[in-house]
């Protein structure tokens, strides 16, 4: 599987928003890495979620790839990664940070 | 990127601490780092079983942009330990922070792979009307 790590807000994203928003990363990394997620989900707690020292709305996707990856294909799958926590978010490009990381050790 | 996780023991860090800690990290990290404001997160969590405090009070945990010296990480892990223990009355000892190195071309943020560290004005110019 591949481990994924979903950083919110708390209270800004609807349950059923959530649930899409999961079943897409699943089918990214299905289509992408041929496996299934395993997604941490992490709610920052109301009042605790800060970015340039100011109350936050950034939404985080982490996950460590499977295979090595090429820079090329890195930068096509952070932007598709990015563009299905923004549909499934509202949140604009400002607000949500994609990583893919190699695989672990 | 960066982003700092501050796990705590509950109701060791006030709601009030959190919003002074939160503008001293992005301080300090700017002022070692030049990195832009804009980049710096701080997220705040209580008894979170992902950053786990192994018998101390607070575990900061930073994810950075690979680059910075060794003396840099050292000064930001010192400088940010000193600031977390000040705002919510512990001693250094009930502290941890840490930080973990992470390539640029890893992350993208503003739709844009994150720059390299030392060259953010030409990125920030392009995504000043974003």
């Amino acid at each position: 599987m591949i481990p994924v790590m979903c950083i919110v807000q708390e209270g800004q994203i609807p349950q059923n928003s959530e649930r899409d928003l999961k079943a897409e990363i699943g089918a990214f990394t299905q289509r992408t890495f041929s496996v299934p997620a395993d997604i941490d989900w992490i709610v920052v707690p109301k009042g605790s979620g800060f970015t340039a020292a100011e109350p936050s709305t950034t939404v985080i996707a982490s996950l460590h790839a499977n295979r090595p990856l090429p820079q090329p294909e890195r930068v096509a799958l952070l932007k598709e990664l990015g563009e299905i926590c923004m549909l499934h978010t509202g949140r604009t490009a400002n607000e949500v940070v994609t990583s893919i990381r190699n695989p672990k050790d | 990127m960066p982003l700092y996780m501050c796990n705590a023991v509950r109701g060791v860090i006030s709601d009030a601490a959190k919003q002074k800690i939160a503008a001293d990290l992005t301080d300090i990290h700017c002022e070692i780092t030049g990195a832009p404001r804009t980049f710096v997160h701080v997220f705040f969590f209580e008894d979170a079983p992902h950053l786990p405090v192994n018998g101390q009070s607070v575990f900061l945990f930073g994810s950075i942009r690979a680059g910075r010296s060794e003396v840099q990480k050292q000064d930001l892990t010192n400088r940010m330990q000193a600031a977390v223990a000040k705002h919510c009355g512990l001693s250094l000892q009930e502290v941890v922070a840490a930080t973990s190195d992470v390539p640029a071309n890893w992350v993208m943020e503003g739709g844009e792979v994150l720059p390299e560290p030392g060259e953010e004005a030409t990125w920030l110019a392009a995504h000043r009307s974003v």
